[in-house]
């Protein structure tokens, strides 16, 4: 951890609302959009959010500075996010209700189909066919594939955040991945696995 | 076969750039020989590539300042709980030192509740000069007898006398509960002054008044079980030799209601 890091923690720990706000402004997106990417949609995504850094505040005292500070923070964040989807998993709720894909969105390739309509169609279809294949995961795994694919954390640290060894979550990503290729098979024939 | 499984492992890891260079090097020497391996590799270059298309909705900076808002509401709120959870209800230090405070005034309030419950009896208001609503001790007719009513307060007054507020218990006097009797008597005494006004007895006028300032003061003590109280009471009664004087009004009663002389009756 960089020692200025470390210094910001060490104040909000000492109940420094300013170094705190610090680092809200450092990592909330981050964590957004892992919960977002874990829980599956937005409404979600803002009150885990939320929840992590009232966590963080409330129980800032038992945070060491063995561990990274971020690893400490993410793993508040993941386990809030697995318990999010559970709970959602319980309540069957469609998963890909939130992909409204109008307003916010800033990505150009939104932008360039817009004014088609087939390609706004083929756009929405890929974006349910992509959040099915997440959704059918088991937790663990869409967590792992999640982490790494969507927001570049490394294995060994995904690992640590996870209290898991570096084999499990190679296991993790790779059961992910073949999960995911043969739910995607279903609309791409062209990734159907060959027999052998 | 149990090869082409290893690798399959290793191409999705290469993806992410989490291999070694040796099995860099061997997974590269392995697809330039297997076509299953290479058409597998190929096959999952396609999925990440959709899995890539996946599009999340980024928020402006409006979201983030309304997020904010509420984060703040929310710590703002914990940081007044965690301030009353640190401090309890008194400082921890503090409380230590309050504990046995507490404790001995409990104990306090306990036996006051207690002995309240054997001394304690609902005053009944009064106001003075007026006639009471309690049955009359103390005869305010108009055939006042002034001998039988001197003899009645005479008795009173020498049981508080007679107390040594240093050796016997102030509570067993009831001084509270005679309050109401002293108002009775003090009422009474100046009664007893307007008939002695009218019959121009002037020795009985000047006891009566005596009497009625003392009950007065007696009547309207805020705490008459103080034994300092009782003390001054008896200096009182010892200072106007009330007792004496009521004695001797007594015998001389008793001269006149002899055979021969007139009943003071009035």
């Amino acid at each position: 951890m960089p020692e200025t890091e470390q210094q910001l923690v060490n104040k909000a720990q000492n109940g420094d609302r300013d170094a705190f706000q610090d680092i809200v402004d450092q990592y909330k997106k981050m964590v957004y959009f892992l919960a977002w990417d874990i829980a599956g949609n937005h409404q979600d995504a803002e009150d885990i959010t939320q929840d992590v850094f009232i966590k963080v505040f409330r129980h800032f005292r038992k945070y060491s500075a063995d561990s990274k500070f971020s690893s400490w923070l993410y793993r508040i964040a993941v386990n809030a996010s697995i318990d999010a989807l559970r709970k959602r998993g319980r309540k069957k709720e469609d998963p890909v209700e939130d992909f409204d894909f109008v307003g916010e969105s800033t990505q150009p390739w939104t932008n360039k189909n817009a004014h088609n309509p087939e390609s706004q169609t083929d756009h929405t279809n890929v974006q349910h066919q992509i959040e099915k294949a997440l959704n059918q995961l088991a937790p663990r795994e869409k967590t792992v594939f999640v982490m790494r694919h969507y927001n570049d954390f490394p294995l060994k640290e995904i690992a640590e955040i996870l209290h898991l060894s570096s084999g499990s979550v190679k296991s993790y990503l790779f059961r992910a991945v073949q999960k995911i290729q043969k739910e995607l098979a279903q609309y791409h024939p062209a990734l159907e696995a060959e027999n052998g | 076969m149990a090869e082409c499984k290893k690798i399959r492992k290793l191409i999705t890891l290469a993806h992410y750039d989490e291999i070694s260079p040796e099995e860099k090097k061997a997974l590269a020497e392995h697809l330039a020989s297997c076509p299953q391996c290479t058409k597998e590799f190929n096959r999952l270059q396609k999925t990440f590539q959709i899995m890539d298309k996946r599009e999340r909705k980024y928020r402006g900076s409006e979201f983030w300042q309304t997020f904010d808002q509420k984060l703040n509401l929310r710590l703002e709120k914990e940081s007044r709980i965690k301030k009353t959870s640190s401090r309890g209800f008194f400082p921890k230090v503090a409380l230590k030192r309050l504990i046995p405070q507490l404790a001995a005034g409990a104990a306090i309030l306990i036996l006051g509740i207690f002995l309240g419950r054997y001394i304690w009896i609902p005053e009944t208001p009064t106001i003075p000069g007026k006639k009471l609503s309690s049955p009359p001790l103390f005869d305010t007719s108009s055939s006042l007898n002034i001998s039988q009513n001197f003899e009645k307060i005479r008795m009173v007054l020498m049981s508080i006398m007679n107390f040594d507020p240093e050796t016997e218990d102030v509570y067993a006097l009831d001084l509270i509960r005679q309050q109401i009797l002293f108002e009775h008597m003090a009422a009474l005494n100046e009664e007893i002054q307007k008939s002695a006004l009218a019959s121009k007895d002037k020795r009985i006028y000047e006891l009566a008044s005596d009497l009625e300032i003392i009950l007065r003061q007696m009547a309207n003590l805020e705490n008459p079980q103080n034994s300092q109280n009782i003390k001054m009471i008896q200096s009182a009664l010892m200072q106007k030799d009330i007792l004496f004087r009521l004695r001797l009004f007594n015998i001389r009663h008793q001269r006149m209601a002899s055979p021969g002389h007139t009943n003071p009756v009035i």
